[in-house]
């Protein structure tokens, strides 16, 4: 069996994609869909993406950079889908959060320390996927896309087809969602009353 | 003065491009009169930060997972992309 390397620079059989790459993909896909019947899935369509296009493998780059590239299409692709079958609304979380003259019910506590600092950094960034798991799927995939994938504003207008406003309004309410599930799981040192 | 209903808003737009003049100093406006929004732009801020430096970490981590298809998935995936390269 050929072994995977980094800085190979051709594209192995196609026979030996699976068992070099599989879980590779699969990995890099859950940890940005949360679900193993997603991710799986989206590296079917990956890996027969990867079958139409293998002609063109131009050897720029590696293989894994390729595969992994073709995945974050894929990616790209699920959250539009899911995107749209959920039209953006009034999610009802800012009655929630603000009162009728729109100030804040609970004003946010002062993060006086680092989440990343208090609890060790592996543990922050389990608890951060746990807290991504949880948001809304198009809130959680437009915040992937723009903080880890860092697509820029306009990028993202382009995958998931929606307005700039929309996008901001996901982010925001992404980012508050987040913001309020670490408070809750311990980061930020919120004060008793202020945790929901 | 705006809302912070609109204040968190333009806080979270804050990080992704540069407000346009009339936002950025009416949000600045109202930072300089609300903890809250101002707190909250804190966390959103620590949280983007962490995030844009973290990435490798959070790469890192998906390596280390133990996650991996099963058996059966491997076989089937196997066939599907033999099927489609022979096809």
């Amino acid at each position: 069996m050929t072994v995977a390397n980094a800085y190979e620079r051709t594209l192995p059989e196609a026979t030996e994609w699976v068992a070099l790459y599989g879980d590779l993909l699969y990995r890099y896909a859950l940890g940005r869909v949360a679900d193993t019947e997603t991710a799986r899935d989206l590296v079917q369509e990956a890996l027969l993406a990867a079958v139409r296009a293998r002609k063109s493998f131009s050897g720029h780059s590696s293989p894994r950079t390729w595969f992994v590239g073709i995945l974050k299409h894929k990616i790209a692709d699920h959250f539009r889908r899911t995107g749209r079958e959920a039209p953006l609304a009034d999610d009802g979380a800012e009655q929630d959060l603000f009162d009728h003259n729109g100030q804040w019910k609970n004003p946010p506590s002062d993060w006086r320390t680092s989440p990343v600092d208090v609890l060790g950094r592996k543990e922050f960034w389990h608890h951060l996927r746990e807290c991504l798991a949880d948001l809304p799927p198009r809130q959680a995939g437009v915040f992937t896309l723009r903080e880890l994938e860092g697509m820029d504003t306009d990028a993202i207008c382009q995958a998931y087809e929606v307005t700039p406003t929309n996008v901001w309004v996901l982010l925001h309410r992404a980012r508050m969602g987040l913001r309020r599930c670490l408070e809750a799981g311990g980061f930020g040192n919120p004060t008793e009353e202020e945790m929901p | 003065m705006m809302t912070c209903r609109e204040a968190s808003l333009l806080a979270s737009r804050s990080l992704d491009e540069t407000l346009p003049l009339g936002e950025r100093v009416a949000l600045k406006l109202h930072l300089t009169l609300c903890r809250g929004c101002t707190n909250h732009l804190k966390a959103i801020r620590v949280l983007h930060n962490a995030l844009r430096k973290g990435v490798e970490l959070w790469e890192e981590l998906e390596s280390y997972a133990e996650a991996s298809l099963s058996a059966d998935d491997k076989r089937a995936l196997g066939a599907l992309v033999r099927k489609a390269a022979e096809a």
